[in-house]
């Protein structure tokens, strides 16, 4: 997409020109004219945005908890950050969604800081302060002029020093230029080597349900995405 | 004209005897719906009552004096501490443990209560509101729940408002029994809010009866049946099968619906009634909650069969561990316009220190009816030990 819009850019506006160079760019219409059709034949042979780049601008993870004795709590970051290649398979994309975990917020210092120093222990190095998910692959490949589109992901999760694969739903959306995503997936505590969370009788259960949005736009390389 | 005139001077002087007495008064009770704004949208995270209200668990304990105090949370920096037995938070500031599968509360609430009624002299009150021993022992999936203390009428009685047993079928499905508030609508800690008093579910207004509970992560279920209210066969006023049923639904863990249904038999003194509430409570950052409540209440007396209730409770953390209330009431009966009382509080509520809650309430009533206006202040120092 940004190639196109370079292209965009890059239409000459007519002037006038000496008599050897207005020949000159006839003949090289013409020959534009002629190689375009198979210039255009080769592209739709490939996939449709085979080197398709998504930079992260912004976005946010939600932790829903559901607690033993009913009801539940989120906790909450903005701290997610990456870029995602589309690859030759067109449903797969190299990169990583990173997510730092020490932002975490749950609305009060006292679950906050358990959740951060004993569940998750962010202190203990990068592979337990941050979640990185690879590997990603959509079901069904986003079409290059559909603007919502739904279906089913899969991908590697790496999370408190443990990297297991992990699937759910995904909700891609094209906006101005550059794509909504909103994906959602559970995971198991104890399949992280996650401690049961427990504080005086209160605890969560072992499933928790992620939610992903994050904003993304073209780009030819890799940045470091939003705070 | 003059019956407007007759009304204004009966319910001014009705206003000074309830306040003379003790009325007013009364024990809020702890719950506290502004932790919805802290995703807490139940009130079993911190109370051992289903329904609210009463002794805190270990954990609602920790969470008073970590979350809610302004002074009071342990470690420096802020960073929390998880010693719990023998800490501060816990009964007598832990001078017994609190490890044990018996645990205490001291519930003390000295008070000053300053009523304004145009036409009558009334006298500022200072006087102890309650004084109130509460107990839970919990084994497994058994718990007994009880509470003693001072009647509120202040005459020198002794009244167990709550004493029950519950038993915990499994994850999902508790069941209780005993002498408890049914659960209906919202609770506001305010017994004397419209929504409570109104709907005869103040202090001492709690049932015998059977209560089934389902929890789920999202929702909550509770059904209550009994023989009626409690002081009323205490006092040998005739039993009248009452039966409650509320459902909340958690929309998210900052935002709940629940409906709310109770009936009540016809006793000696009160006609038969059925009380049907929707609450909505919506807390959209961390620091600031509000609930509303609309109440429709069927029953057969002389002049209307319907009568209703409106109030709204919104409450802002201005700094940590204060917090401002305001909560617009009004309640109208169909066909008896001596019904509709409009009333307006605003509330601050002052958590200095674990246990300490410093409460000021002022009430500014208009009876439309007469065109009566009085004003209320309450001013509490509620002591939770």
């Amino acid at each position: 997409m940004a190639r196109r819009m370079q292209r965009g850019f890059c239409h000459g506006l007519p002037g006038r020109e000496p008599t050897v160079k207005t020949a000159r760019r006839r003949v090289a219409s013409l020959a534009a004219a002629t190689l375009l059709p198979a210039a255009l034949l080769l592209a739709s042979a490939q996939p449709a945005s085979a080197d398709e780049l998504w930079n992260l601008t912004s976005g946010s993870v939600r932790v829903r908890c559901s607690l033993t004795l009913g009801g539940s709590f989120d906790a909450t970051t903005s701290a997610i950050s990456g870029s995602l290649r589309r690859t030759e398979s067109d449903a797969t994309y190299a990169g990583a969604l990173r997510v730092d975990l020490a932002p975490l917020d749950t609305g009060i210092e006292l679950r906050n800081s358990h959740l951060r120093e004993t569940y998750l222990e962010v202190a203990r190095g990068d592979q337990f302060r941050h979640a990185t998910l690879t590997g990603i692959a959509l079901a069904v490949p986003l079409p290059p002029d559909t603007v919502r589109h739904e279906t089913s992901f899969s991908g590697r999760l790496a999370l408190h020093g443990v990297e297991m694969p992990i699937a759910g739903g995904v909700e891609l959306s094209r906006r101005d230029g550059g794509i909504q995503v909103r994906a959602t997936f559970s995971l198991s505590l104890e399949a992280f080597d996650i401690q049961p969370p427990r504080y005086l009788g209160v605890g969560v259960r072992d499933e928790v349900g992620i939610l992903v949005t994050f904003e993304a736009v073209g780009g030819n390389s890799p940045t470091g995405g939003s705070r | 004209m003059i019956r407007a005139r007759a009304f204004r001077r009966n319910l001014g002087t009705g206003l000074a005897a309830a306040a003379l007495a003790g009325g007013w008064g009364a024990a809020p009770a702890s719950a506290e719906p502004i932790f919805l704004s802290k995703q807490y949208p139940r009130c079993t995270a911190c109370h051992y009552s289903p329904s609210g209200g009463g002794l805190l668990t270990q954990y609602g304990r920790s969470l008073s004096r970590e979350e809610i105090s302004t002074f009071g949370r342990s470690g420096a920096a802020g960073v929390a501490s998880t010693d719990a037995p023998g800490s501060e938070e816990s009964f007598l500031f832990g001078a017994l443990g609190s490890d044990g599968p018996l645990q205490l509360g001291l519930d003390i609430r000295p008070s000053h209560l300053d009523l304004n009624v145009p036409g009558r002299s009334i006298a500022d009150r200072n006087f102890l509101m309650n004084l109130d021993l509460q107990a839970a022992w919990q084994r497994e999936r058994w718990t007994a729940y009880g509470s003693v203390g001072r009647g509120p009428t202040g005459g020198g009685e002794f009244v167990s408002y709550e004493h029950w047993i519950a038993y915990q079928v499994s994850d999902a499905v508790s069941v209780r029994g005993g002498r408890f508030l049914p659960a209906y609508g919202v609770r506001f800690a305010d017994h004397t809010s419209f929504t409570r008093e109104g709907l005869n579910l103040a202090q001492d207004d709690q049932v015998y009866g059977v209560e089934v509970g389902v929890s789920t992560d999202r929702s909550l279920l509770q059904m209550s049946v009994g023989p009626g209210r409690a002081e009323s066969l205490v006092a040998g006023n005739g039993a009248a099968f009452t039966a409650s049923g509320r459902f909340q639904h958690d929309l998210n863990p900052r935002t709940v619906v629940a409906g709310s249904v109770l009936y009540r038999g016809e006793t000696d003194i009160g006609p038969r009634s059925t009380d049907t509430g929707v609450s909505f409570g919506y807390a959209p950052v961390d620091w600031l909650t509000t609930w509303t409540h609309a109440d429709l209440r069927f029953q057969r007396l002389a002049v209307s069969d319907r009568s209703y209730i409106v109030a709204n409770q919104t409450s802002v953390e201005a700094l940590r561990g204060v917090w401002l209330r305001v909560s617009p009431q009004v309640r109208w009966t169909d066909n008896d316009p001596r019904g509709e009382v409009r009333r307006m509080v605003y509330g601050l509520d002052f958590y200095p220190r674990t246990h300490w809650h410093v409460n000021f309430s002022y009430y500014r009533d208009h009876h439309r009816f007469g065109d009566l206006h009085t004003q209320t202040l309450l001013a509490q120092l509620h002591l939770y030990l």
